[in-house]
């Protein structure tokens, strides 16, 4: 059966909440993103079932205060843009997401869902101070000398600094 | 592996830190003492002989044949680190890559690239990586009266509280090409923390000439990206990383904003409130986060 509304994503993510907040890690694309209250109420009401305008009411109800159409949906392209949906959002809303965003973009949203992210390091990545760290090993044990960054690989095949 | 077991080696030593038992074996006997000034904060003789991860320092020089010189080798278990001439450059990766190790396998304990200091009880913790500016701020924050935890790590139990890792501090001259200056805390007349303490403050900042320190209220959320980006085992353990740091963050203040000289920043941070964890102020953003027009 065809989803009516959104749906969240649920395979292969790390949730922890903070207060009135969510950090998510994707575990495919290692990187970790924070929702504000806003933007977490629109993810939790992802459900496959429940419609933007019924989605706004009830994010509206958990806040305390009034939610219209245009901050859910706002918040639902920045979930897209993370990857945190299961199906694009145009195809629920039935509009291209450019569209969406240019009339987004000419109304006045009063709630601001938001969404940061970052890229999660590698260990190597993490540690590194300026130099390249997998200084003088093989190129082939570690891939990219483990930051391509402030590494390359140079003739002999062993890593040097960039 | 086989290959390098069977060379032969005058010295070794395994230890245990962090909950990993280590051992390191040198070809040259002279070499094991600055070996063992390399090792870990809190190292201890491991009980048994059989260790999780070996190193083996092959030591180099000249041979009889003029103008020929054996390479200095560097093995973790059976994968070759380095093959330099320089014994110097053999030794700082081996202590780097034991740093990495520990840091990204430490069972009970989760490493982030963070100066940490002890005010009245708790931590401040300041992520950056090595050279961002942080282990300036840390020293001027020990000068100040603050006690020393750590230039490099801020290391998070379970409970979110953070355990002194006291390597010297390094702080890189202002000459370009230099070798950093390595002080102990009491060498800078301040004191090193020995209990592990619960975090107050989280500090995101950078060094910024003529800059004004006027750090604002940042979300526990964003200290927990923050610190995220400095972890190093994230990507292998997420799930328990992001325990500690969601348990460190839970009771802490986070300000963020960018400093000028560390030693007026040192003194504004410790004689400011910026420790009361304000709740009130962050209901109110989330209110003001839903009034502001988009």
């Amino acid at each position: 059966m065809e989803s009516v509304g959104p749906r969240a994503r649920t395979n292969r993510l790390v949730t922890r909440e903070l207060g009135d907040e969510l950090i998510v890690y994707d575990l495919e694309r290692h990187k970790a993103y924070c929702l504000n209250r806003v933007a977490m109420e629109v993810f939790r009401h992802c459900d496959g079932e429940t419609t933007i305008p019924d989605m706004a009411r009830r994010v509206g109800n958990a806040l305390g205060l009034p939610v219209d159409e245009q901050a859910v949906r706002l918040g639902l392209v920045r979930l897209e843009k993370a990857h945190l949906l299961d199906s694009p959002v145009a195809q629920i809303l039935h509009t291209s997401r450019r569209e969406m965003l240019r009339a987004l973009g000419r109304a006045a949203v009063v709630v601001v869902p938001l969404v940061t992210a970052i890229t999660v390091p590698t260990s190597a990545q993490a540690q590194a101070t300026g130099v390249c760290p997998t200084l003088g090993q093989r190129c082939q044990d570690t891939p990219d000398c483990g930051n391509p960054n402030l590494c390359k690989c140079n003739p002999a095949g062993f890593c040097a600094p960039k | 592996m086989e290959k390098i077991d069977r060379l032969g080696w005058a010295a070794g030593i395994a230890f245990t830190a962090y909950g990993l038992s280590v051992g390191i074996r040198v070809s040259d006997r002279s070499v094991l003492e600055r070996v063992k000034a390399l090792l870990p904060p809190g190292w201890k003789p491991a009980g048994k002989p059989t260790v999780r991860r070996l190193y083996s320092v092959i030591v180099g020089g000249p041979t009889a044949r003029p103008g020929v010189r054996r390479f200095n080798l560097l093995y973790s278990d059976g994968a070759r680190l380095l093959r330099t001439h320089d014994l110097e450059e053999t030794l700082g990766q081996l202590e780097l890559d034991l740093e990495l190790y520990i840091a990204d396998r430490a069972p009970r304990r989760t490493f982030v690239h963070a100066g940490v200091v002890g005010w009245n009880g708790q931590a401040i913790v300041i992520p950056g990586r090595s050279f961002s500016g942080k282990s300036s701020l840390v020293k001027a924050l020990v000068k100040a009266g603050a006690s020393y935890y750590s230039d490099e790590f801020a290391v998070l139990d379970e409970r979110g509280r953070v355990h002194p890792y006291p390597i010297p501090l390094a702080i890189r001259p202002d000459r370009d090409g230099a070798s950093p200056m390595k002080y102990r805390a009491e060498e800078l007349g301040g004191v090193a923390g020995v209990c592990p303490l619960p975090v107050g403050l989280v500090l995101i900042t950078r060094y910024v000439s003529g800059t004004r320190f006027r750090p604002r209220p940042a979300s526990a959320g964003r200290a927990v990206l923050e610190l995220l980006a400095h972890t190093l085992p994230a990507r292998r353990r997420p799930g328990r990383v992001l325990d500690a740091l969601t348990q460190t963050v839970a009771q802490a203040s986070v300000f963020r904003g960018t400093r000028g000289e560390a030693e007026e920043t040192a003194r504004q941070i410790l004689g400011s409130d910026l420790f009361r964890r304000e709740r009130s102020a962050s209901l109110s953003r989330v209110r003001a986060s839903v009034g502001q027009g988009g």
